[in-house]
């Protein structure tokens, strides 16, 4: 289980811009839970990513997973970024097999997971290929699959799909939850897209604008595996005209400009 | 797609084609073969040149010199550009250093080069070494210290330690940027070789081009340039075509 504390975290650059990202911040998320957070853009969500990870350290609060307060940056917390960060210079299997090189596996379970990943990303024949050759789904279906590989314990997704075009984006999320159901996987996926949050998520952290608060924690009602039917059912639409209100409070046409 | 390389080979041949014609039309304007030759009466002397061992010899000569400083350069260059890079501290000491002898063109160097090593080899060797050694240095430095920090931030949230990030994402990275460190060091290294060899050595192409200065024969002299020049372009393809199988990732 992962728990965030009271957590605060502002940003001082150099002094001209004090920016408070997120003021004292307290929920958990369940062991193989998809818990996605939606908030108005510039809130702070990418803030709780980067420290769940590690990057940065908060002001005041905890942050534990498995009861272990964050101490740096660890493979146990993998992050998968907005614009894949796939190495260039590697080819798809040399991506996945990154991170398992880094756990000091031998080459032939290293090849064995490197198979089994390609298989469930379905990448199997462009394993040779340079990011450069892919598509942008493919890219991120690879970002995956090289975080999938290490089995963290949580991957926290960082608007994973936020650069793809809307029809490759909802193809990816059925692939996304059908993956998921094979691993189980503990996931913390930011987004600023509501549609993205219900279709993918077991429970909504709904944020307020800057410092960011906890508005509500909504948890999703469709039973998994999900459909793409449940996108137009008036369950969804329901969900999502809520978050939506309680969103709309929050962006001001200033913060918009 | 497939028949771009033969359109581009066409336009490069056509290109250099250019270039001789309007040579050889100034030089028929000119009019005047002993100061200014034509592409042709350079073309037979570099015939007959390349038929005499001396030549051939002053050519290796060249060549061994600026590979062999090349090399040095290359290998002290992109180390401690990779080490500066990485050590934040340690490049407070050497970037001051670098930045104020970068500025003094080998050339310069030339009289305290002859003083160390004497004439012959060595002087050479020391020349093309610095000539290579500061851009090599600086873009390697540059590289490293340029790379996409969304990248390190993977690595280590894939669980890398500083020797991973190093082999496996500083140093690919950086692998661009050095070559085109390794490509800049490599002409000059070429041009300080030819500086050196006309004042400081016994052989070599700008030996050649020296001695035949002295005895006014202006054939060979242009001879020399072109032999200079082409050898250049040769060395620079070269370093093109290890860049390709060394980065196959980035094709430009």
């Amino acid at each position: 289980m992962i728990a965030f504390t009271k957590v605060s975290k502002s940003f001082d650059n150099g002094g001209k811009n004090f920016v408070r990202a997120l003021n004292e911040i307290s929920f958990e998320i369940e062991r193989k839970e998809i818990l996605c957070v939606v908030g108005p853009s510039g809130c702070g969500k990418s803030t709780i990513i980067n420290l769940l990870a590690g990057f940065i350290v908060p002001d005041s609060g905890s942050i534990t997973v498995s009861g272990k307060e964050v101490a740096g940056p660890s493979y146990l917390r993998t992050v998968v970024f907005q614009d894949d960060a796939l190495f260039p210079w590697k080819t798809v299997k040399d991506n996945i097999g990154f991170g398992l090189r880094c756990k000091g596996l031998g080459s032939n379970e290293q090849a064995k997971k490197i198979r089994d990943i390609l298989s469930i990303t379905n990448l199997g024949e462009f394993s040779d290929c340079y990011p450069a050759q892919l598509s942008g789904g493919m890219k991120q279906m690879c970002a995956l699959g090289r975080a999938l590989a290490i089995e963290p314990e949580i991957i926290l997704m960082d608007e994973p799909f936020a650069s793809l075009d809307q029809q490759t984006r909802d193809l990816i999320q059925e692939e996304f939850l059908k993956i998921k159901d094979q691993i189980a996987q503990t996931v913390l996926l930011v987004t600023h897209n509501i549609d993205e949050a219900i279709f993918l998520g077991d429970k909504i952290l709904v944020l307020t604008a800057r410092p960011a608060q906890i508005k509500e924690i909504i948890t999703v009602p469709f039973e998994k595996p999900r459909s793409p039917d449940i996108r137009s059912s008036q369950e969804f639409i329901d969900i999502k005209s809520r978050i939506w209100y309680m969103l709309r409070n929050d962006i001001s046409v200033e913060n918009l400009v | 797609m497939l028949n771009f390389p033969i359109k581009r080979n066409f336009s490069y041949a056509a290109s250099i084609f250019g270039l001789l014609f309007v040579w050889q039309a100034a030089s028929m304007v000119y009019h005047n073969y002993e100061l200014f030759p034509s592409p042709v009466s350079v073309f037979l002397q570099l015939i007959q040149l390349f038929s005499y061992q001396n030549y051939i010899t002053d050519v290796i000569a060249s060549l061994k010199r600026v590979v062999a400083g090349f090399f040095l350069a290359g290998i002290m260059g992109v180390s401690l550009g990779i080490i500066t890079g990485i050590n934040r501290r340690l490049s407070y000491i050497v970037k001051p250093i670098i930045e104020l002898l970068r500025p003094i063109p080998p050339i310069a160097w030339i009289p305290i080069a002859i003083l160390l090593f004497g004439l012959g080899d060595l002087p050479a060797i020391f020349l093309v070494f610095l000539g290579a050694f500061f851009p090599i240095f600086s873009n390697t430095y540059l590289g490293v210290t340029h790379v996409d920090g969304r990248y390190i931030k993977a690595a280590y949230s894939l669980g890398a330690t500083m020797k991973e990030i190093v082999l496996h994402v500083l140093i690919p990275s950086s692998l661009p940027s050095i070559f085109i460190g390794l490509k800049v060091g490599l002409g000059v290294g070429w041009m300080a070789v030819i500086a050196a060899e006309m004042v400081g050595a016994q052989s070599g192409l700008g030996y050649s081009i020296q001695m035949n200065r002295l005895l006014l024969d202006i054939n060979k002299v242009v001879s020399g340039m072109v032999t200079i020049g082409v050898i250049g372009a040769l060395l620079n393809l070269l370093l093109d075509e290890e860049r390709r199988k060394l980065i196959p990732w980035n094709h430009t």
